[in-house]
């Protein structure tokens, strides 16, 4: 997505121009049914490039953060962290933008206000009150009309500079930021933002106070769906904004986000950037502090042990610790069991606490067990579980990293243990899990640790403790009993 | 279980039973285990109310022939907002669910699992079970013998009748917990791990 841009569109749509020309000059087709027929009628081929040009251009105008037209506008912060912040536009408001200013002073709350310069003459005061509490002011043009951004990027760019005078007149500081009206972004706004010192700011999440009538269905359109580092976009011009904001600072803090200013908000991503950066940079510097990639012989080399280890294994025993992390709760639930593998099928994965069940395998037949039912499976027929089994029996052999058709693996060295990350390939398997990662114990090259990435975010990590290899395991321990 | 996984079934085998349900009445296994109120009966309050924050369940959700098992997280996120997490014991999770004023958020959901008419189905049943005294609509209330169980049976359509029974109550907290669904044949079990 990153790639399509209006650029990269443009240049396609005057290649297909160019290309049909030429083609029509220099070697025109014939006797190819319709082709010839559109190479005779180019009205037929100029008139439906030229409209999805236009209507793509035309679209992706109104989605800011497409970032289509341009990559210089910030939709979200840091998602590091549980911040979010308010952003009001189309103020100041001579009524509402007080009681909005009282509700966020009540609950100290940095929000930004988007301002309409020629709506500020009579409501200075009120722009010194934004600027004495606290909050940060933004551009949000000056006449705010329905055609503002069809204009020439001069014109665009004379409106922008003068709400800039107005504010700086009152307060004597310029605003940073600027949010085109209605959040229209096309290649004239592009133009007139070239050249001047502001940063564009979309938003992630668009409450739509300006047309939802329900204050119970605006807070939850608002927080129903919050993520760190959210931009909410409000507008102090309406009754319904004001009348919620005080439910709407409760429910986001009860969430647990923490309502911080615009320029937190960004600074923190740049921070993480900038942090992110030093971090790599003292992953060359310092190669054994952090994983380090194998290199195509040692990763090879490593294959080959994980064979060799597998061809030789006969039987695994070991207890087990499970530990599931949510991101809805800080506590982890922990399950222990005991674990038996026997060549060359043959797997008792059993759950002992909290609470009782049990996965039995035995080549082609599973058994699911809990304390209310038991389910016989028959692999052969069940692709899913057949996929999960494959799955399980890979992952505690090691030999899961080998199936280069269903995953993409990079191997690393964690200095204490070998590292083996797997992505799936199939979309199916992929839509579950994100990632599963392998870590070989540097001795013996057998599992100690996994750990699955859920898409949600969710994650499971297993630990294999006091594991015993080759060893007889009775056929009791794969029956389903 | 094994079923579960196929998409197509899923969808058929719930259009089939709300067409099965739709018009008739409840199972009679189902009103024959309605209890009767003990004349000095007295109910206790929803569990999730006042000061309750945080829940976790060894849980068994059946629905039709499919038989679901793990873990049910239920977390308080505003007054008038729920999230629930059902992870299975392999530690993948089946659903994470955000009920806020009877509005659904989805914000995980295991792909067989990810089907519009079964998470509204989740949806209610959750809702009859978190809001139970205080919110539905003239629920029947009855207290069982000693006041260890009592059960309450409320709905107003034939899709959303419910009967959910409390056990083993102390200090106003019930350790074991289960919702009825009859018309879709959902059978929720919960066991109190630790709150």
């Amino acid at each position: 997505m990153k790639r399509i841009n209006f650029k990269t569109v443009t240049l396609l749509f005057f290649l297909l121009l160019l290309f049909f020309n030429l083609t029509r000059w220099f070697a025109m087709p014939v006797g190819l049914g319709w082709v010839t027929f559109l190479y005779h009628h180019p009205a037929l081929f100029y008139a439906p490039l030229t409209g999805f040009y236009l209507i793509l251009s035309f679209f992706f105008a109104f989605f800011p953060c497409s970032k289509f037209h341009t990559r210089n506008v910030v939709c979200k912060g840091d998602a590091v962290n549980p911040c979010v912040s308010i952003t009001f536009d189309d103020g100041p408001d001579s009524a509402l933008t007080p009681v909005i200013l009282d509700t966020l002073k009540k609950h100290r709350v940095p929000a930004t206000f988007f301002l309409i310069g020629h709506q500020i003459a009579g409501n200075e005061s009120l722009i010194r009150r934004i600027d004495s509490e606290g909050h940060e002011m933004g551009n949000h043009s000056f006449d705010h009309s329905g055609l503002w951004d069809f204009r020439s990027a001069g014109a665009l760019r004379k409106d922008i500079l003068k709400t800039e005078e107005v504010i700086e007149k009152i307060v004597n500081k310029r605003p940073r930021y600027f949010r085109p009206p209605y959040g229209v972004i096309n290649p004239m706004v592009e133009w007139a933002m070239a050249g001047t010192r502001y940063l564009m700011i979309g938003w992630s999440v668009r409450s739509l106070d300006t047309i939802i009538r329900n204050e119970k269905k605006l807070l939850l359109r608002i927080t129903g769906n919050l993520r760190p580092g959210d931009i909410i976009l409000l507008h102090d011009n309406r009754r319904i904004t004001a009348a919620i904001l005080e439910k709407l600072i409760l429910t986001i803090r009860s969430k647990g986000f923490r309502l911080v200013s615009l320029s937190e908000l960004i600074k923190k991503q740049l921070m993480y950037k900038i942090l992110t950066a030093i971090l790599l940079s003292l992953m060359y510097l310092l190669p054994y502090a952090q994983n380090r990639p194998l290199t195509t012989a040692e990763a090879q080399d490593f294959r080959v042990k994980i064979l060799e280890t597998t061809r030789k294994t006969t039987s695994i025993e070991s207890n087990f610790t499970q530990e599931k992390e949510m991101q809805m709760m800080a506590e982890k639930i922990v399950s222990k069991g005991k674990f038996y593998f026997r060549k060359e099928k043959k797997l008792r994965w059993e759950y002992i606490t909290p609470s009782p069940y049990l996965i039995i395998i035995d080549n082609d037949l599973m058994y699911v067990i809990d304390e209310n039912k038991q389910n016989k499976i028959n692999l052969q027929t069940n692709k899913v579980f057949r996929e999960i089994n494959n799955i399980i029996l890979g992952a505690v052999q090691g030999s899961l990293l080998n199936d280069t058709k269903n995953f993409t693996t990079t191997l690393s060295d964690t200095r204490s243990s070998y590292l083996a990350i797997l992505i799936p390939q199939s979309s199916r398997l992929g839509e579950s899990i994100s990632q599963i990662a392998i870590y070989f114990d540097k001795t013996d090259y057998s599992v100690e640790k996994l750990i699955m990435q859920e898409a949600s975010g969710d994650n499971t990590k297993i630990f294999f403790t006091s594991k015993k290899m080759n060893l007889p395991i009775p056929d009791e321990k794969f029956l389903p009993r | 279980m094994k079923s579960f996984f196929h998409g197509k079934y899923i969808l058929s085998l719930i259009t089939f039973l709300l067409f099965m349900t739709g018009c008739g009445t409840l199972p009679k296994e189902y009103l024959q285990g309605d209890p009767v109120r003990s004349a000095n009966a007295e109910t206790i309050g929803s569990p999730y109310t006042g000061s309750f924050e945080k829940a976790m369940y060894r849980t068994t959700l059946d629905i039709g022939k499919n038989h679901l098992t793990g873990y049910l997280l239920i977390k308080k996120t505003s007054d008038s907002g729920f999230r629930l997490a059902f992870a299975n014991d392999i530690g993948m999770t089946w659903f994470d669910l955000e009920l806020v004023n009877r509005e659904m958020i989805k914000h995980a959901v295991f792909g067989p699992l990810d089907k519009k008419a079964l998470l509204r189905i989740f949806a209610t049943d959750f809702d009859a079970l978190l809001r139970s005294v205080n919110a539905n609509p003239s629920p029947k209330i009855y207290t069982i013998a000693d006041g260890q169980h009592y059960a309450l049976i409320g709905g107003t359509s034939p899709f959303n009748k419910y009967r959910i029974d409390f056990k083993d109550i102390k200090e106003g907290k019930a350790r074991y917990i289960t919702v009825i669904n009859p018309a879709i044949r959902l059978t929720l079990s919960m066991k109190l791990l630790g709150l």
